[in-house]
């Protein structure tokens, strides 16, 4: 059985990335503590039985499913009332709040996807196989959400090639 | 621009304002052993309030067992109706079952109890499709709302159902977890064990979800504050409690029936005028030999079975 002196030490090295992801996908750093904090406690609870080479996935994906749980919960949220479509938005400049701007007018599963692939450097594979979609689904979220992002973030010229 | 370059974006976007780091692993370890001794047994099902509970744990031949009356394997340990029940099971048959049979003594106490509402759970206890049924974890049904509330579980869990139920009421009692615990034997010669512990959501934004609900100790219900001195904590309000009488009987290495009665009242003697359903008639149900459901299969990381996506991988194999 693993100790709890392993988890501390995970939750330390882990900790604050794990809440960078969660921050990216909910949009406000007091919700992504709270997400991470319950996501690590059921990551606490699991501890003993999750494999060591699994305890990265395990909790990314705990993680992220707490985020998109709230998110689904909090119809209120302001991340959650930006549409989509984002066309009749301003003219984007270069900014920290067209950064904020750009990912709350995606999707939470797109920025889901997003905070995985580009934030955490998450392979398409991986990213499925957190959020539980297909790799298919992983490529159309992010080229759509690309898309989106152009319309908020000057420059954004960005594309899948290379990926 | 390039992946490197949006990564980039990113990064320097998460780190122009990013606080410091204000978990603690002892904060979030806490709040992980709250979340196993809710799932152990007092869980206070679903709603948006905080919950109390009085629980009475009967563990029926506990460590015995074993890994028996989950799979029929131990048949001759078994009570020949819990065998035949394993042998004919249907599992598009249990919303009925559960309330003919628990409903139905309920209904003894309680005439006005209304239409259950049925659940069938993963591993990680989420609601499952009825196409899944087979595979399910947990199965409940439960009656009226949070504020008076009657439900019965059948749950696959080895982490609920492991353990010492002895120790278990001395390490709550000591903890301060437990209000009142006591361990009894039954005629049949099952243990018994009776407690109180107060519980509610992990944090005010989970709550609309109900999804994840915190133990209190007794002392946190008396001060009102949950780890005083944590700005991170919001204080209890009185309305937010309530208890929760239950009865358990734990089948196997992972298999248990919980019945319990959910109140919503103030303190624990607001709470003992508001019963209705006597503990006996909740051991009735939770000794059903009837009231069974089958080990779940094991999922593609060795885990029980979950819904497709949501797997984990385990280390632990051995059921």
């Amino acid at each position: 059985m693993r100790s709890e002196g392993e988890f501390d030490e995970f939750f330390t090295a882990r900790g604050p990335a794990l809440r960078r992801l969660a921050y990216l996908v909910v949009g406000d750093w007091h919700t992504a503590e709270d997400v991470t904090q319950n996501a690590l406690a059921k990551l606490y609870v699991a501890w003993p039985r999750v494999r060591p080479e699994s305890v990265e996935a395990y909790a990314r994906k705990a993680v992220v499913n707490e985020a998109l749980s709230l998110l689904r919960r909090r119809r209120d949220v302001p991340v959650a009332q930006v549409r989509e479509d984002a066309a009749g938005a301003a003219p984007p400049t270069p900014s920290g709040t067209d950064v904020r701007a750009a990912l709350a007018a995606l999707p939470a599963q797109q920025r889901a996807v997003v905070a995985l692939r580009f934030l955490d450097d998450q392979s398409v594979a991986e990213t499925a196989r957190v959020l539980g979609i297909s790799e298919g689904t992983v490529k159309s979220h992010t080229s759509r959400a690309i898309a989106t992002l152009r319309l908020h973030v000057a420059d954004l010229v960005l594309s899948e090639e290379g990926r | 621009m390039t992946h490197t370059d949006l990564t980039q974006i990113l990064r320097d976007h998460v780190a122009a304002d990013e606080p410091a780091f204000g978990l603690d692993p002892v904060r979030v370890s806490a709040a992980g052993a709250r979340l196993r001794r809710r799932r152990r047994g007092w869980q206070a099902a679903v709603g948006t309030l905080a919950v109390a509970a009085v629980t009475t744990t009967v563990l029926g031949l506990a460590g015995t067992l074993g890994g028996g009356a989950d799979d029929g394997a131990d048949g001759a340990r078994l009570d020949p109706a819990t065998v035949s029940a394993l042998g004919d099971y249907d599992a598009s048959r249990m919303p009925t079952l559960l309330d003919e049979r628990a409903g139905g003594v309920l209904r003894g106490s309680v005439p006005d109890l209304g239409a259950g509402t049925f659940r069938a759970t993963d591993d990680q206890g989420q609601r499952i499709p009825e196409r899944y049924w087979d595979k399910a974890s947990g199965m409940s049904i439960a009656y009226g709302p949070l504020s008076h509330r009657y439900e019965v579980r059948l749950l696959h869990a080895r982490s609920e159902a492991e353990g010492d139920a002895r120790r278990i009421c001395s390490d709550d009692l000591a903890s301060g977890y437990a209000f009142r615990c006591t361990v009894t034997t039954s005629a049949d010669g099952d243990t018994v064990v009776s407690e109180v512990v107060a519980v509610r959501a992990l944090d005010e934004q989970m709550r609309g979800g109900g999804a994840t609900w915190d133990a209190l100790t007794r002392q946190e219900l008396e001060t009102g504050e949950v780890l005083p001195g944590d700005p991170s904590q919001r204080p209890i309000l009185p309305e937010e409690v309530h208890f929760v009488r239950s009865v358990e009987v734990v089948h196997s290495e992972t298999f248990l029936t919980n019945v319990s009665e959910t109140v919503q009242a103030p303190d624990l003697a607001s709470a003992d005028a508001l019963w209705e359903v006597p503990v006996a008639a909740m051991t009735t149900i939770a000794t059903d030999p009837v009231l069974v459901i089958p080990r779940p299969p094991i999922g593609e990381g060795g885990c029980p079975w979950t819904l497709p996506g949501t797997g984990v991988t385990c280390s632990t194999t051995k059921r």
